[in-house]
């Protein structure tokens, strides 16, 4: 593999990043120009912008030098000088596997909304703008960056839910506007403590600067750490849907358009797992030591409690929805054993479900759109009718449910393996987790796939072409990962390692629970 | 079908996983014990519903099931050996009755009640024959397969000196040979009917069950104490042993032949008419018939307990957790609808307003509590 990727070397200089993050939003203005008639040519355009983001990640994935690890392909350019900002990107093992899952799914996001019929041209320039924003998160390298980009994410959300979403349980227009002000609310905290941060870094060293590496060398005295580590919490937890601040999620899923679900289930959940590890953990240790045993009692209260209410659910957005929230559940715990294998995991477990709640709003948007139901009484035996779109439902219902040889799997043993030695009652409680999850999961499938055919669904036509797209991609990489973890685990290894080493709290924080 | 029956596939790995990690429950003299118990009880509880079972695969199903709890007492009681052999030996005569169970079914067009059956030996010589080995060597009648590898169960918990268990393993043999023989009875011999048209199975179906018949036959031998190597040798805990207990065998042996007498009594000559000993027996073939009601249990929990915790749970998040969430978006629209009453538009409303304002400042800082004012302006 190492052979090959050096071939395959980006030259140094060649500001990679800033083109993979700028792509869509270049695409995106040059959409402005196109007449809103020309729809293929839109959706091509978005295509194509995607598809280059998405090649030119991989040649970022595969170039960058695990030996040597740390941040690479890094851009700087001063910006805001008075206030030490700086236009700085860069990846390394932590980033690397987000952005990778960031560009998947944009380009598989794209071709899951190909039939996108009101609206397009307005509907991908956002999509785009959306793809970007999320991608920039995690490669920025300083902190204004990574926060004038979670912002740009918000916007186009609550557009494009409003505008192109579906309305069932709740008004799209009330699930848009839970989701934004929900996530505002949560930047606001996130806010104060990034400024908060900034201010007393300089009050320390005397040196003005938001860039991230500098920010997470600052000694910062611990009853600040606790504090600051409180307001980012509170942001970066609502992000990742950590119980009791979910609430906004399946319904938000539930609203939004098929794209939009992917990518927010997908990814932008992803930023609040990201943000806690490369901002809250790396820069205020100890207070995600003071709080970690807190995040994994509520972590554990998401794998539990969510995996019970998707039994009671009867739409199938819904039931990924709250599944979504299971899991994150998860991700938590692997943070908060604070370990290099738990945060693997972590990390492994974000990626994985990224990929499969992705393809599952792909499928689920795919029948929705011929079917015109999601109620799941209403659907039943449609392996006779749609066998591919069969195939992408049980790929990721057996992805979700954590079978080995799939990504997911590869994920949650990761976090259980790392979280027993520290909370092992929380590790038992999250593992059966497990078992929820494959009653919904494999009642779910059962329902909506076998079982008698219903003549009523013989007008359903099978996926073709295009729509296949989502379900070649996201599947592939499913199965590529579960069979060769070493793919995903050795990158994210590279990043979490030296990290972990370096705050050295690998043994901080003492079991019990 | 039902829960238990899905369980019995995943018990045979169930009981190999035990016995791989046997040096754990080596170390815990209690969780043998469990072990034993818990193998015993399943073996006893599963043969007593096979008794009364119509399926003939639900029949077989529970037998394995039966089986599997001999393997786990065996691990119980603390051999290793025994445990293996058997589940070897049983996946020779097991295999070899669920192909004969396929070749019958086969040959009557999907019917699965052995009460529709009857008669089929003279139209059906291969399967009866091979059948009736395969549920000799599982009844455990000498020298067939089972005969030797139950032996070694029974032997090792008498000579561990577990005479409970000893005792329930020889009337579980009974068991055995009863329910078997009463499928043997019903659906081999006896009356023919008339609506039946069988058909002896193709080699396809027929050499299979052969094959296995020979091995439900001799595969009992590779365990035999006197072999310079043995079964034991190559799959024992501790150190191989080799034993031989007379007393053993003829007490099981005997339990066996009687199982197969009392079969034959009743559902061949029909000493007793089953329906009349059914009926007399009322409640417990009822419980036996309906499986002690364990799915019927499963069902209920499942309905009530599981899925009305989840209900519940669905309750709390949409009006507790979420309530929450819009009571305080409804707070700040209240908000906003009070604060709006104050902008008026009314120019002289503002200016009283403004007027009363600054007439109280001056009153605070002239006539005011001093301390106030400094904690206010820091003066």
């Amino acid at each position: 593999m190492d052979l090959a990727v050096t071939s395959l070397a980006v030259p140094s200089g060649f500001p990679i990043l800033s083109i993979i993050l700028l792509g869509p939003i270049v695409a995106a203005v040059a959409l402005l120009f196109v007449p809103r008639e020309e729809a293929w040519v839109i959706k091509s355009m978005a295509a194509m912008a995607t598809l280059g983001s998405l090649v030119l990640s991989l040649l970022v994935y595969f170039g960058y030098d695990r030996q040597a690890g740390g941040l690479q392909f890094q851009e700087c350019i001063p910006w805001i000088t008075d206030l030490g900002v700086s236009y700085s990107l860069g990846v390394d093992g932590i980033s690397l596997p987000l952005l990778m899952l960031t560009n998947l799914i944009g380009f598989s996001a794209v071709y899951a909304s190909w039939n996108v019929k009101e609206r397009p041209k307005e509907f991908f320039i956002l999509l785009l703008l959306l793809i970007s924003g999320v991608m920039g998160t995690f490669i920025a390298q300083d902190l204004f960056i990574f926060f004038l980009f979670y912002e740009v994410v918000v916007i186009p959300i609550y557009i494009l839910i409003i505008v192109w979403g579906s309305t069932k349980r709740v008004t799209k227009e009330y699930a848009g506007m839970k989701l934004t002000i929900y996530l505002l609310m949560g930047s606001a905290f996130l806010l104060v403590g990034l400024i908060a941060l900034y201010v007393k870094a300089y009050q320390i060293t005397g040196i003005k600067c938001m860039d991230m590496t500098f920010l997470s060398q600052v000694p910062y005295p611990e009853s600040f750490q606790i504090l600051g580590f409180l307001l980012l919490g509170l942001g970066f937890c609502t992000l990742i849907s950590m119980w009791p601040f979910h609430s906004w999620s399946p319904d938000g899923y539930a609203g939004a358009p098929t794209a939009v679900s992917m990518i927010h289930a997908g990814v932008l959940k992803k930023i609040g797992g990201y943000g806690l590890i490369r901002i809250g953990l790396c820069m205020l240790p100890l207070g995600a030591k003071y709080w970690a045993p807190l995040i994994a009692l509520l972590g554990v209260g998401n794998v539990v409690y969510a995996a019970l209410i998707c039994m009671a659910q009867k739409d199938l957005k819904y039931v990924v929805g709250y599944s979504s929230v299971s899991h994150m559940g998860y991700a938590l715990i692997g943070f908060a054993a604070l370990n290099v294998v738990s945060i693997n995991g972590a990390i492994a477990m974000m990626f994985a479900h990224g990929v499969m709640a992705a393809l599952f709003f792909a499928m689920i948007g795919n029948l929705y759109e011929k079917s015109h139901t999601r109620h799941i009484p209403d659907l039943g035996g449609l392996a006779h009718q749609m066998p591919v779109l069969a195939a992408g439902f049980m790929l990721a219902g057996l992805a979700s449910l954590g079978l080995p040889g799939l990504a997911n799997f590869i994920g949650e043993f990761t976090v259980f393996v790392g979280a027993f030695g520290v909370y092992q009652v929380a590790a038992v409680l999250a593992i059966s987790g497990v078992v929820f999850t494959a009653v919904y999961i494999l009642r779910l499938l059962g329902n909506v796939l076998f079982g008698p055919r219903l003549p009523q669904w013989d007008v359903l036509k099978d996926m073709k072409g295009a729509e296949m797209i989502p379900l070649l991609v996201l599947g592939t990489v499913l199965i590529v990962v579960g069979i060769f973890p070493s793919l995903l685990m050795d990158t994210i290894n590279s990043g979490v390692a030296p990290m972990v080493a370096r705050l050295g709290i690998s043994l901080m924080v003492g079991g019990g629970w | 079908m039902s829960a238990l029956i899905h369980a019995a596939t995943m018990v045979a790995a169930g009981v190999y996983l035990v016995a791989r990690a046997f040096f754990l429950f080596d170390a815990v003299p209690a969780a043998q014990l469990v072990v034993a118990y818990i193998g015993a009880f399943t073996a006893l509880f599963a043969a007593t519903i096979a008794v009364t079972q119509n399926d003939i695969k639900r029949i077989l199903a529970y037998s394995t099931l039966s089986q599997l709890g001999y393997m786990m007492m065996a691990l119980g009681v603390g051999s290793v050996t025994a445990s293996m052999f058997h589940l070897m030996t049983h996946a020779f005569f097991k295999a070899l009755l669920f192909l004969g169970a396929g070749s019958v079914i086969h040959a009557l067009h999907g019917k699965q009640d052995i009460w529709e059956m009857g008669g089929l030996s003279r139209r059906m010589p291969v399967t009866t024959v091979t059948f009736v080995i395969g549920t000799l060597a599982l009844a455990g009648i000498f020298p067939l397969a089972g005969f030797w590898s139950k032996d070694e169960i029974l032997a090792a918990a008498y000579s561990h000196g577990f005479t409970g268990l000893y005792v329930l393993g020889n009337f579980v043999a009974f068991l055995t040979a009863l329910y078997m023989f009463r499928l043997v009875f019903v659906v081999f011999f006896g009356h023919e009917r008339e609506e039946n048209h069988p058909h002896e199975s193709p080699p396809s179906m027929t050499v299979p069950l052969v094959i296995l018949a020979v091995f439900s036959v001799c595969g009992g031998l590779v365990g035999m104490p006197w072999l310079p190597v043995n079964f034991a040798t190559y799959v024992h805990y501790g150190h191989a042993v080799h034993g031989f207990h007379p007393e053993v065998m003829l007490l099981s042996t005997a339990c066996a032949l009687a199982g197969i007498l009392v079969a034959y009594l009743i559902y061949s000559r029909r000493a007793v008419a089953p329906e009349v000993l059914a009926a007399r027996s009322g409640p417990l073939y009822r419980l036996l018939y309906n499986k002690y009601y364990i799915d019927e249990i499963y069902q209920w929990l499942i309905d009530h307990i599981v899925d009305g915790t989840a209900r519940v749970l669905y309750w709390v998040d949409i009006n507790v957790v979420d309530g929450v969430v819009n009571g305080l978006a409804r707070l700040a629209g209240w908000g906003g609808k009070v604060l709006r009453l104050v902008q008026t538009g009314n120019a002289q409303q503002y200016a009283i307003v403004l007027v009363a304002v600054i007439v109280v400042i001056v009153v605070v800082l002239t006539l005011g509590d001093p301390l106030w004012a400094v904690w206010l302006w820091g003066r």
